[in-house]
């Protein structure tokens, strides 16, 4: 396999020889991450900074799995920190010679999307037309309900999330709903498990029929857990478990930011996403 | 014998299906009562429970027994991340129990009644999270040790 990076103006591109051994898992990763999908495979971009990974696969992986032999993959704002991230503890596990400059590009990378923080902003509340802005709507901050003996129990951050308050014989999980559970706790299984629920990645809007679009924002404890927040109209709201929905963090403040705010744990920000009025939650 | 040791006698014989063993002096064991232990930790999925054996559930209740009782209240943690451990002790035909570890304070509660007790050095929090350890993935397991260990009150 062959890996090169865009992202230099004078200097070549960096590039790689990756040994078999770690070949088909950076693949799998690619393709776990829904970049073998048509839309992630978009054209070359010109400006400065990260433009994208070539990767040119080995005979037996595109015999096995019937793909392209040369992939690119242009900057993603979903999914390129997450996917960077799991690459680069890959490699750390994996190892081999010369993988001390790919780590090391790699965190470059990292940093730089990083920097650019674009896809994390939220939309702004009612705006539609802008390029990535979607309009939402917010629900007044009421935790009283919530906080019911006879709800408070198996209502957790999701149902919490989706204002989908209930009788659940345990926590909600996404994907339940629609059929399949993820499967492990990263970012991508329990983002595409609440996609298949109904929500939407913020930017991808929903018509006017399914307000209230709520704005919500995914955290995760890296393999652990995952938690959500809701945009309330002047803060965020959450519910941890079985306890007690509230409008603070960890450290006793008001949220304003679930980006920035002390989650704890859960150090790994996924992004924004919708939840429309038809989201299915269940146990 | 005070008044929260007879209170204590009396949770146990109701709660754990107490006999007695005169042969070996007053040892008092549990005989049929189920202990489950739950760690409050998460957020989204289902905390991690697992059930005590016989032995651990007669262990839990002497360590009870050592401890000392108190008035004092402390604030309850119910952030994100580890809160605490709970056991549910059910006898059928009795009621529950539940003690609640956390923060240096373990709490006994049945019924309509709440009984507080000092956890020194949060030691008795401590080994009813261990008991967990062939359940628990190990680095959640060294997460929460960790997060005791580091707040000794």
């Amino acid at each position: 396999m062959h890996l090169a990076f865009d992202m230099f103006s004078g200097r070549p591109s960096p590039s790689w020889r990756v040994p078999s051994h770690l070949a088909r898992r950076v693949f799998e990763l690619v393709a776990d991450s829904g970049l073998l999908s048509p839309h992630g495979l978009g054209p070359k971009l010109k400006h400065l900074g990260y433009r994208g990974a070539e990767i040119i696969l080995p005979p037996e992986l595109v015999i096995r799995y019937r793909v392209s032999p040369w992939l690119w993959l242009p900057p993603n704002p979903i999914t390129d920190l997450l996917l960077f991230r799991e690459l680069e503890s890959i490699i750390r596990f994996v190892g081999f010679l010369g993988m001390d400059e790919l780590l090391r590009i790699l965190r470059l990378i990292i940093e730089l999307l990083q920097k650019a923080g674009t896809p994390r902003t939220p939309p702004s509340p009612g705006g539609g037309g802008g390029s990535g802005r979607c309009p939402f709507e917010t629900l007044p901050y009421d935790p009283g309900p919530w906080n019911d003996p006879a709800f408070k129990p198996t209502n957790n951050c999701y149902a919490y999330a989706s204002n989908k308050r209930a009788h659940y014989p345990d926590k909600p999980q996404p994907g339940i709903a629609s059929g399949a559970m993820f499967t492990s706790v990263t970012a991508a299984d329990v983002s595409a498990a609440t996609k298949r629920d109904g929500a939407h990645d913020a930017g991808d809007c929903f018509p006017d029929s399914e307000a209230p679009r709520l704005l919500v924002a995914l955290v995760i404890w890296p393999g652990v857990d995952y938690h959500w927040y809701r945009k309330h109209p002047d803060f965020w709201g959450h519910k941890p478990g079985s306890t007690d929905a509230r409008n603070i963090d960890n450290s006793g403040n008001v949220i304003t930011n679930p980006q920035t705010c002390d989650r704890g744990p859960y150090t790994e920000f996924y992004g924004y996403m919708l939840m429309p009025r038809s989201q299915k939650v269940a146990a | 014998m005070t008044t929260p040791r007879r209170l204590w006698l009396c949770i146990v014989l109701i709660v754990s299906g107490i006999h007695l063993m005169p042969a070996s002096g007053e040892t008092l064991l549990p005989k049929a009562s189920t202990a489950v232990v739950t760690l409050d930790v998460f957020s989204g999925r289902p905390n991690p429970t697992w059930a005590l054996s016989e032995q651990r559930t007669a262990e839990l209740l002497h360590r009870l027994q050592a401890l000392e009782p108190t008035k004092v209240e402390t604030p309850e943690f119910d952030g994100l991340g580890y809160r605490a451990v709970r056991v549910e002790l059910q006898q059928p035909g009795n009621g529950a129990a539940v003690v609640t570890a956390a923060r240096g304070l373990v709490t006994l509660d049945r019924a309509d009644e709440r009984v507080r007790y000092t956890d020194a050095g949060r030691q008795f929090e401590l080994w009813l999270v261990n008991t967990g350890s062939d359940q628990l993935p190990p680095d959640l397991l060294r997460y929460v040790t960790g997060e005791i260990a580091s707040k000794p009150r």
